[in-house]
């Protein structure tokens, strides 16, 4: 990538960031202090076993992967409900990059607190691919759904829905469509359940791309 | 030189745009039509944010859709604009300079010259957001202004401007390059007539034609009388009131028609002859 796309990138997330003030910081919140609360808690109740690692797992895809969408939605309210959005679509219709922007620094992110975790216990960088592609499953279907419903309150329903429908409708086999995944990241799980997840969010984007293109609401 | 083809656009059965056709060279061009004529949704076509059902838009001979530089030649203000309003104004206009494609240098080189032009010089490191209505429209202008386009269309950019920022709206714009084709879109006579060149008038979807301040005057000639509000009712023929207002406390009226002879004419404005233009499309 050269300097100039650098920049570009560098300039257009700072100006999202700041058009976002605190409430770009609420991501960090549940990763970086909720999260390693509650797993320094169980920690210090019950040491190094199944029930901390199972709190850094349940936790995580419980808040991470749903806080995907947050910096995405606030930073499309200018684009679908903002008055004179049509602005925003002149030179640049797609706004794929932007989502895949929010998404890659997000996906980044939420490294920091896994490299704790992973020393605490081995196989944590499988929950973290596990959660990295929970993540690319939200923003595929915002922003699919975004474009699709036009209307920035109405789409956080369904997304909304899926997180809680995942978490708990569980049942004893549970659809491998819902993100939410009970047993321990393993590469057989990843290859079975998530595979299958991200063919469907690479399906989500291109519907989402075709939608974005045909938009003519402003 | 911008050129429009038999421009046409439909939603689902409706047609917005009924052929509409025009040759525009550099100069400011006012687009003059009623609520609902299609000013909009034409300049919706010209920024290629619709395609248009039918006909063709041509950019230097060149259709808009295979341009590769056309829409980077554009600056457009839409009807509403809102900044972004955590943004410091600086950080806004290099936010829209970058998605133009514009490189540090050049906006570091433009951004100082437009917010000159636009009187905002003093407002570079105010939020976005502690701007007034009128600051921000200036600031939508200075968006538009953004990589020297040679294609500028303003969307009603004087709606809900008090009379001071309507006089600077017009100030900007007749300090511009003269080699820009600009088009601003109204339905306020007054704000267009000190600063355009030439009218395109619109009605229901056509251009009924692009048309000097004298021409479009001219097509009222004769047909323009003012007489007090108590005499109307003697009057023969057909007639339509036009205006009506106070002169040292007689209520007068301004009526168009070409079917009265016992009453002198009145020199008739650029807004006359629109009205007679509409009028005529009407009947």
């Amino acid at each position: 990538m050269d300097d100039k796309s650098r920049r570009s990138i560098r300039r257009r997330f700072k100006g999202k960031r700041r058009e976002q003030g605190i409430l770009f910081y609420v991501p960090f919140f549940f990763n970086y202090i909720l999260i390693p609360f509650v797993v320094f808690m169980t920690f210090q109740k019950y040491g190094l076993e199944d029930e901390t690692y199972s709190n850094i797992a349940n936790f995580s895809q419980y808040f991470t992967p749903v806080l995907t969408v947050w910096w995405i939605f606030l930073a499309f309210i200018k684009y679908i409900d903002g008055e004179g959005n049509e602005i925003y679509y002149v030179k640049n219709r797609i706004k794929l990059k932007e989502v895949l922007l929010f998404l890659g620094i997000y996906v980044v992110s939420t490294i920091v607190p896994f490299i704790c975790y992973s020393r605490m216990f081995s196989g944590m960088w499988l929950e973290w691919l596990r959660i990295v592609v929970e993540c690319i499953v939200f923003a595929a279907i915002s922003y699919c759904l975004l474009f699709l419903i036009q209307n920035i309150a109405i789409t956080m329903i369904p997304v909304i829905g899926y997180a809680f429908g995942s978490v708990f409708l569980r049942g004893e086999q549970p659809s491998k469509l819902l993100y939410y995944g009970e047993q321990k990241a393993t590469v057989e799980i990843l290859k079975d359940k998530y595979l299958l997840l991200l063919g469907i969010s690479v399906v989500c984007f291109a519907i989402g791309v075709l939608a974005n293109w045909k938009k003519e609401k402003y | 030189m911008l050129e429009m083809k038999h421009v046409t656009k439909k939603f689902r059965k409706k047609k917005v745009l009924k052929g509409v056709s025009g040759l525009l060279e550099a100069g400011v061009y006012g687009l003059l039509g009623a609520n609902g004529a299609g000013k909009t949704t034409l300049y919706r076509c010209l920024t290629g944010l619709y395609g248009v059902s039918q006909g063709e838009i041509l950019w230097n001979g060149e259709n808009i859709k295979k341009s590769k530089t056309y829409l980077s030649s554009i600056g457009y203000l839409p009807q509403k604009f809102e900044g972004l309003k955590e943004l410091k104004v600086t950080e806004f206009l290099e936010y829209f300079g970058d998605m133009k494609g514009m490189g540090d240098s050049q906006l570091e080189e433009e951004i100082p010259q437009i917010l000159s032009i636009v009187n905002l010089q003093e407002k570079a490191n105010s939020r976005v957001g502690t701007l007034s209505g009128g600051m921000i429209r200036r600031l939508g202008i200075a968006q538009a202004l953004l990589n020297e386009p040679k294609l500028l269309l303003f969307d009603e950019p004087t709606a809900g401007l008090d009379p001071e920022e309507r006089l600077r709206f017009k100030n900007i714009v007749t300090q511009l390059p003269k080699d820009k084709i600009i088009i601003i879109s109204t339905h306020i006579v007054e704000d267009i007539e000190a600063v355009c060149d030439k009218i395109i008038v619109m009605h229901q979807g056509n251009i009924l034609g692009i048309f000097s301040m004298e021409e479009l005057s001219n097509m009222a000639r004769e047909k323009v009388f003012v007489l007090p509000e108590s005499e109307i009712g003697v009057l023969e023929g057909n007639y339509r009131i036009i205006k009506e207002y106070q002169n040292q406390g007689t209520v007068m009226v301004r009526i168009l028609s070409d079917e009265i002879l016992n009453l002198e004419s009145v020199e008739p404005t650029i807004e006359d002859g629109y009205l007679w233009m509409i009028n005529q499309e009407e009947v």
